[in-house]
């Protein structure tokens, strides 16, 4: 941008490109009919730095995630694939949430390898082994899936999805939709 | 601000419907240094309802700050929204909309911040913190205390 003062003709014609601008976009966020519900949804950070930490899986993912059951509770795709089935990233991971001393039980019964802090990613940009991403030391609502597993319940996965992957009106929407009618939301 | 300067009053010069937060009430203080000023809370609407693309994040970011520091003070929060309020309800949606994505901008940055910019947690918390504020006050059917 230059630093020239603007004559008050040029401001006015800055102020009708960004007006135009906005309406655009705003017509645009307005187009998604989940649109203001969604406007109440404040995003909370999964990968919170230095609450948030990720391991390489030593073991398959199934026995990890046994092995972890009553201990975590699962969020994002995660959650997402034990609610509805189907999952909506292509990274074959685990996020949760934990307690730092379930961390490293994990870590200590061979389940993961060694907790790293940096480098997090839920949508990595390349192929990486499967990892358990945790948020740990956090007080989280949870729901209990016939299964035994825990997981976020609707509203905070909705927080989660938009803190970490921002405003997906498409995935909430299909998420929303395969949601079963009977668990608590 | 076109000029500055050439006698007691500055002239300035408001786009858009900016001017109904100045003409309320009790939007302006006297300030010790002589002059007036925008209230806390006029100044957090202004920035909340500003139109800018360049910059236009910052002031939502500046706004959220500054509600999550006085979120404890009642008459602040009251006269926010009685200010927004002279607003109709496609502007604040708009202006709720706007400051969720800077709040999630900041957040992605929070996630990519290195050791040097760590600062960057601290600052999505009260921003967060900030948004959980504003959405609360403006939820509908909330009225003023």
């Amino acid at each position: 941008m230059s630093g020239a003062l603007l004559t008050t003709a040029e401001r006015w014609r800055r102020y009708q490109r960004d007006l135009e601008a906005y309406r655009r976009r705003s017509l645009v966020r307005r187009s998604h009919p989940r649109f203001r519900r969604d406007l109440m949804i404040v995003p909370h950070l999964f990968l919170l730095p230095g609450k948030a930490s990720m391991a390489l899986l030593l073991k398959p993912e199934e026995i990890v995630r046994l092995a972890l059951r009553g201990r975590a509770v699962w969020t994002l795709d995660t959650a997402s694939r034990l609610v509805s089935g189907r999952g909506f990233l292509t990274s074959p991971d685990l996020a949760g949430y934990l307690a730092a001393d379930d961390l490293r039980w994990a870590q200590e019964t061979g389940l993961i390898g060694e907790p790293q802090s940096s480098g997090l990613s839920v949508d990595p940009l390349y192929q990486r082994p499967p990892m358990l991403i945790a948020h740990l030391g956090e007080e989280i609502p949870s729901v209990e899936l016939p299964s035994g597993d825990r997981v976020v319940p609707w509203d905070f996965l909705a927080q989660d999805i938009l803190g970490t992957l921002g405003w997906r009106p498409d995935l909430l929407t299909r998420l929303e939709a395969t949601y079963p009618s009977g668990l608590p939301r | 601000m076109d000029r500055i300067g050439g006698g007691k009053a500055v002239p300035i010069m408001i786009f858009g419907d900016l001017s109904r937060v100045l003409a309320a009430a009790g939007s302006t203080v006297e300030v010790p240094t002589q002059g007036r000023a925008l209230s806390p809370a006029a100044l957090a609407a202004v920035k909340l309802l500003t139109i800018r693309l360049e910059k236009g994040s910052k002031d939502k970011l500046q706004a959220l700050l500054l509600i999550e520091e006085n979120e404890s003070d009642e008459s602040f929060l009251n006269e926010l929204h009685r200010l927004l309020s002279l607003f109709d309800s496609d502007r604040i949606e708009d202006a709720l909309a706007d400051a969720q994505a800077a709040c999630l901008a900041v957040s992605g940055d929070a996630m990519r911040a290195d050791a040097q910019s760590s600062g960057y947690t601290e600052m999505a918390l009260a921003i967060r913190s900030g948004l959980t504020i504003l959405e609360n006050l403006m939820a509908p059917g909330k009225e003023e205390k």
